[in-house]
């Protein structure tokens, strides 16, 4: 049985909000992190390429890949903050659901 | 508090407007990022982790209640309805839109606020003691200063673009509230021999990840020499300070790498070359910013403001915490200073709702003459209250939540906003400031804890001073794991000092423990009036890594 592949979401800000946002399968940008489309490594450099001329296009800024689990959460702490808002969310008297996480369940 | 004429008024409506325009070429294609981003950051303009953070300034942390009002509605309109007070006395706003950035500038410009030189390598938001103008122990009034020097360094054509980002401070009272001696630049003002205003010039300090203690550079500079001497500095660093390696670029690395004596006398050759002509406008421009300083009309005729203080006053005891903690001594008999703490036990340091804003900017209207001060250590003044007003003032803080009794006790912590909204952030500050507040809260309500401070860092740039507290906490990524270094023995004040590491990190689930045997260690052993960083010195740092690591 081959060894698990690593896997990749391609990440980014929206110019004109600032928000995180996700490039999914047919080149589009989506704020909802479970529409982002997971990449092999055989797939992640061209789809970066693809995800380069959104910045070119002016739709986003700093399109990058982060390394996601099998069950497609952020590895790293910084990029899983990124996706799921800041981890005082929950006690945050003003941070309504449409940050982060919540807008994966949208 | 000064009053924009139609110069400074016509500046930042101009930028505004260019900024306006800079904005719809960027949406229209017409500029790359590359080329905007030096633009948006000169109009205080980040990205973040989440969304765009727009940076506000605060000139020497001075704000009317009417600013304070438009704060809280452009929070409301613009944000998630809070904002966060920050080190440099601004407020920053965490999710604003690009596209409405400008509106947020031109609402601003209308209160006589901006965003100018928030960021980016130039003179940032001078910064000085959030007491001046009306502390009991001050000598002179450092905000006619402060607020020269804001003009001087606005749009100053030669420091536009320095090796690095340049920061003042001031202050007129030999108690240090300023922090001057971790600034590239602090100003001591003061009397000289002859009563004359002259300041004392201090160089070269600073944290990040070389802290250094500031120099004295040069003393009793007369008020007419200062600028053009401080012109002659930045000119020097301009020409001399690194630009090949941006951790060298501060002015303290120059003076570390040309010595102090070379580099005085550099800046003392060209002040020799500069016009002093040129500087003719400092002493008339001066008296003229002062008249806006000379405070309000005080209400002299009370002579027994304790008793007219309302009946249930004298025995709550809430009320006497607080007036034992938040008030400090007025230079006017019969008024006092009421600080705001922006630090409720478990909470979000510096952060306050459009709600809270509002509520503060009434009070101030009501009971302070309209003005208000952001400190460096995220709190608010009122810095006019009438003695007999505390009780109304402290019951209406208590209304919304901010009269928690804990100015410069340790839950009064410092926290950058962290890893859960900086880029530049390598750990989360904030729930660690929110587990350790909330825990030496409980300490603090048994055993006097005033001589310690803790300060809690997201990374390496040190934006909440945890070098210069007596526990700072410095948050690093150690192979993808959050982990927090301890400091011990820092000073932020007068006897400014860094603090030492104490050992390996912890996780961030040990800090609040570490913290606390560390308090209970101080309070054991400590002294009559002794700080935790005079116990620290005294002991040494063996004794406080044996408690701290277990």
């Amino acid at each position: 049985m081959s060894a698990k592949q690593n896997q990749s979401v391609i990440i980014a800000n929206d110019l004109r909000t600032g928000r995180s946002v996700y490039f999914t399968h047919d080149a589009r940008w989506t704020d909802s992190f479970d529409k982002a489309q997971v990449l092999t490594d055989g797939q992640s450099e061209e789809r970066l390429q693809a995800a380069l001329l959104s910045e070119q296009n002016n739709l986003v800024i700093d399109p990058y890949l982060i390394e996601v689990s099998q069950a497609k959460s952020a590895l790293q702490i910084r990029e899983r903050i990124r996706v799921e808002g800041p981890s005082i969310l929950k006690q945050h008297p003003l941070l309504t659901q449409d940050i982060g996480q919540g807008s994966r369940a949208a | 508090m000064y009053i924009y004429d139609d110069f400074d008024q016509s500046i930042v409506e101009q930028r505004s407007a260019e900024f306006r325009a800079q904005v719809e070429r960027r949406l229209a294609g017409k500029l790359s990022e590359a080329e905007f981003k030096p633009l948006r950051l000169m109009n205080g303009l980040y990205l973040q982790l989440h969304a765009y953070m727009l940076r506000v300034a605060i000139p020497y942390g001075v704000l009317s209640s009417k600013q304070l009002i438009k704060l809280a509605d452009i929070a409301d309109k613009y944000d998630r309805g809070y904002g966060h007070f920050t080190t440099r006395q601004n407020i920053q706003f965490n999710w604003p839109k690009l596209v409405e950035t400008p509106d947020i500038l031109d609402e601003l410009a209308s209160v006589q606020m901006h965003a100018i030189q928030t960021s980016g390598n130039c003179i940032r938001n001078v910064t000085s003691d959030p007491l001046a103008g009306v502390a009991a122990d001050e000598d002179i009034d450092p905000r006619p200063l402060c607020e020269l020097l804001r003009q001087w360094s606005t749009l100053h054509p030669e420091f536009a673009y320095l090796p690095r980002k340049f920061k003042f401070a001031v202050t007129g009272s030999a108690v240090d509230r300023a922090a001057i001696k971790v600034h590239d630049i602090g100003l001591r003002v003061k009397r000289g021999s002859n009563n004359e205003i002259v300041t004392d010039v201090w160089v070269g300090g600073g944290q990040g990840r070389t802290p250094k203690i500031a120099q004295l550079f040069k003393a009793d500079v007369s008020i007419e020499e200062l600028v053009p001497y401080l012109e002659a500095i930045m000119r020097v660093y301009n020409r001399y300070g690194r630009r090949d390696n941006k951790y060298k670029a501060r002015i303290k690395i120059l003076l570390a790498e040309t010595g102090l004596e070379a580099l005085q006398q550099q800046v003392d050759e060209e002040y020799k070359k500069i016009d002093r002509a040129n500087f003719k406008f400092v002493k008339p421009e001066l008296e003229r910013i002062s008249a806006y300083f000379s405070g309000p009309d005080y209400d002299t005729h009370v002579t027994d403001n304790i008793s007219s203080l309302p009946g249930d006053a004298a025995v709550d005891a809430n009320f006497a915490a607080w007036k034992k903690q938040n008030v400090k001594p007025h230079k006017q008999t019969g008024y006092a200073i009421a600080m705001v703490s922006l630090k409720p036990a478990g909470g979000i340091p510096g952060d306050a709702t459009s709600s809270q804003m509002r509520a503060v900017a009434e009070i101030a209207k009501r009971y302070s003459h309209d003005e208000l001060r952001v400190t460096h250590r995220q709190n608010l003044v009122l810095p006019y209250v009438h003695e007999r007003e505390l009780y109304s003032v402290w019951k209406a803080l208590q209304e919304m939540d901010l009269a928690e009794s804990n100015i410069d006790l340790p839950s009064d912590i410092i926290a950058c906003p962290g890893l859960d909204y900086c880029a530049l952030a390598t750990a989360r500050s904030i729930p660690i400031a929110q587990t350790v507040s909330a825990r030496i809260r409980k300490l603090e309500k048994r055993t006097d804890l005033s001589g310690v401070s803790v300060n809690i860092s997201g990374c390496i740039n040190a934006c909440a001073h945890h070098h210069v507290a007596s526990i700072g906490v410095l948050g690093l990524n150690k192979g993808g794991v959050e982990n927090y270094q301890l400091t011990l023995g820092g000073r932020h004040n007068e006897n400014a000092s860094i603090g030492e590491r104490l050992g390996p990190g912890v996780s961030g689930d040990e800090v609040p423990e570490t913290i606390e045997r560390i308090v209970n260690f101080y309070v054991d052993v400590r002294t009559d009036g002794e700080s935790l960083s005079d116990t620290y010195d005294r002991v040494g740092k063996d004794a406080f890594k044996e408690v701290a690591y277990v």
